[in-house]
């Protein structure tokens, strides 16, 4: 007689044996003992597995120790967030800053020659007019001429949070 | 607020809603990283970096299908991944040497329940079997997941879940019976 296959009494186990099969195996089983003995053995066995990653006290115990509420939220901070980005970002945003500034001192220092640097200093101003005049007037204060962008850029990421934040808030309401 | 609405709401840009689905299946989570893991400060780790994962790609779950598989997806996909990164992991033997090295207890070898003389054994057992073997065993006997479930879960087919459940019991008896000389 043929045995039934392991794998096909660990399907019929799993009830995952369609009716037809199943009927097959249930059948051979009536009348089969070595395959009825195995099939007890390997209930058991199943039994055993179950039982053994099961969790116990002590784990759960354990598990109701922790809470990763506080790290996961920590983790998922947004990306502006990021230490990484910050790292990159601020240093960035400095060295524009000063190369900003720098422009601006080179604006307020060069001659209006009528030359080729003159002539396009004479384009910036035209064009930034507003931003010429703020930078002049800043650079009476020496420490602010530098510090001015910065500030400004200050601002408009606190006006975006803010508009963000006011989005998220009616969301939630 | 329940599961739903939190998950709606993290769609809609409030993180601290996902503190609530954190709250949820945090033991859970736990618990399955620590049968993957075996080792529970691997599982504390993975468990938080599971839930990252998840809220990272929110985005990408269907809000027809329940959440609870795709998060323990993610879970295990991460233990896996972690396993593999610290190479916390046995190679899978080839078929034959299973089959070589073991017989089935329709051979007459031992069955688990006699070489399992407690719980931790068989647990030491099963972290050290080879990753698609564990995944198997722990989503069947722990999670107790469906074959359809463990094939999607894992990646493979339906068919497939039933050889590898029987390779993992016969890896199983194996080192069970390896311990057991070992301590004998």
């Amino acid at each position: 007689m043929r045995h039934l296959q392991p794998e096909q009494m660990q399907r019929f186990l799993a009830d995952e044996l369609d009716l037809m099969e199943r009927e097959a195996v249930t059948d051979h089983l009536s009348h089969c003992e070595a395959c009825a003995e195995l099939l007890v053995q390997m209930t058991a066995d199943d039994d055993t597995l179950t039982l053994a990653l099961g969790i116990d006290a002590e784990e759960a115990a354990w598990i109701a120790s922790l809470d990763l509420t506080q790290p996961v939220m920590a983790g998922i901070r947004p990306w502006y967030r990021e230490p990484a980005f910050l790292a990159i970002v601020v240093p960035l945003i400095a060295f524009a800053s000063f190369m900003l500034a720098q422009v601006g001192r080179l604006l307020s220092l060069t001659p209006d020659d009528g030359g080729p640097i003159g002539f396009t200093v004479d384009a910036l101003r035209a064009l930034i007019p507003a931003l010429w005049r703020v930078n002049i007037y800043l650079g009476q204060g020496g420490l602010l001429r530098t510090l001015w962008p910065v500030l400004l850029l200050a601002a408009a990421y606190w006006f975006w949070r803010s508009r963000m934040t006011s989005k998220e808030d009616k969301t939630n309401a | 607020m329940d599961e739903r609405e939190a998950i709606d709401r993290c769609l809609h840009g409030d993180r601290d809603a996902f503190a609530v689905l954190v709250g949820q299946y945090q033991s859970q989570m736990l618990a399955l990283c620590l049968r993957m893991t075996g080792s529970r400060e691997d599982a504390a780790d993975v468990a938080q970096q599971a839930f990252i994962q998840a809220y990272r790609h929110l985005d990408r779950y269907d809000p027809h299908q329940p959440f609870r598989p795709w998060l323990y997806k993610i879970a295990t996909n991460e233990c896996i991944a972690f396993l593999r990164r610290t190479k916390k992991q046995q190679a899978v033997p080839a078929a034959d040497d299973v089959l070589e090295n073991v017989s089935d207890p329709a051979d007459g070898a031992p069955s688990i329940v006699d070489l399992a003389e407690d719980r931790e054994r068989v647990r030491t057992a099963v972290a050290q079997l080879p990753l698609s073997y564990r995944q198997v065993v722990v989503a069947y006997y722990f999670q107790e997941l469906s074959y359809q479930e463990i094939a999607r879960q894992a990646g493979v087919p339906v068919g497939t879940v039933g050889t590898l459940l029987h390779r993992a019991k016969q890896q199983l008896r194996k080192l069970l019976a390896e311990t057991e000389v070992g301590t004998g």
